[in-house]
């Protein structure tokens, strides 16, 4: 019973997780430009535990959509990263994301504060 | 064989058969890609962090995700149906879908586009293009008619600017019901790889 309950809410976090990466993603490219790995580390470094197979789909998608721009860079030490850095479009939608964020979070925190 | 060798030769044939699973991609946007995740994995090498089938899952499955990605996302963001159609049929998993509304939708747009065609060449050979009625009044034709002994012509040359119109609102009304199933193919899709794979814990 214990299990299932777990396993419930490791789905329930799950979904958390997938509508979220986006926006950390993008803020943490908001703060300085990044290459995948290094935003990987990033990511699991402020608690978000992804995996290395999510990380280029969706960097793929951001660049598609023009939400995100790659540059090429020889690093002086060790083999060539491909940076992301935010575009202007990026940024735009960014704000708009961490105002819905922070309405959404609102919301939920005075839902669980009633039920409390 | 000793560890390293054995590792780099892992990379190398996951980097292989990814590539190949790159298949319909550009070829720039494909070189691009790997190269990528070639760093990425000589770099967790290095580390000595190295999970390639944990991290990644299979070559081919993953390349799948950039495949539906590169082609549906760079369609859509362009919106041309010669490029849409095909990226819609290599993604679309269901086959009614496919049959009963993507490619009557390409046969709409064909019919718009000759429509478009009848219009424009209508000065060409006024007497053998437009509609058509038959001696005993009943529909006898469109396009083009090279016997017209038992016809005539009805809209003479009222038929270009209305073929016209007629076409580009055929071709434009089917791109954008393409390109909205062509959106809800792509959430699919996205929804479906975020549901199956990678974002759980290490």
């Amino acid at each position: 019973m214990q299990d299932i309950m777990q396993s419930e809410i490791d789905a329930w976090r799950l979904q958390v997780k997938k509508g979220t990466l986006e926006l950390a993603v993008l803020a943490l490219l908001n703060s300085r430009p990044s290459y995948g790995l290094e935003l990987l580390d990033r990511l699991n470094a402020s608690g978000l535990d992804v995996r290395d197979g999510t990380i280029y789909p969706l960097l793929s998608r951001l660049r598609t959509e023009k939400k995100v721009s790659t540059k090429w860079v020889d690093e002086t030490s060790g083999h060539a990263h491909k940076y992301y850095a935010l575009t202007e479009k990026g940024m735009q939608i960014l704000e708009g994301m961490i105002v819905a964020w922070r309405e959404h979070k609102s919301a939920i925190e005075h839902a669980i504060g009633k039920s409390k | 064989m000793n560890d390293a060798v054995q590792s780099h030769a892992e990379i190398e044939n996951f980097l292989r058969a990814f590539r190949q699973g790159l298949g319909a991609v550009p070829a720039d946007i494909r070189d691009d890609l790997v190269k990528e995740l070639w760093s990425h994995l000589q770099e967790r090498l290095e580390r000595g962090q190295l999970e390639l089938s944990n991290d990644f899952g299979s070559p081919q499955e993953y390349a799948r995700q950039f495949v539906n990605e590169q082609l549906l996302g760079t369609a859509i963001v362009r919106g041309r149906p010669w490029e849409l159609l095909p990226a819609l049929l290599g993604a679309i998993r269901t086959a009614s879908v496919a049959i009963f509304l993507v490619l009557p939708l390409a046969v709409a747009e064909l019919m718009g586009i000759a429509l478009v065609l009848i219009g424009l060449s209508k000065p060409l050979a006024s007497t053998h293009i437009g509609l058509f009625r038959s001696a005993d009044g009943s529909f006898g034709g469109l396009g083009w008619i090279s016997n017209t002994n038992s016809m005539h012509e009805v809209l003479g040359f009222t038929s270009i600017p209305l073929f016209i119109f007629l076409g580009l609102l055929l071709v434009w009304t089917g791109n954008r019901i393409m390109l909205a199933v062509a959106r809800g193919e792509l959430s699919r899709i996205r929804n479906h790889r975020h549901n199956s794979m990678s974002l759980e814990s290490k």
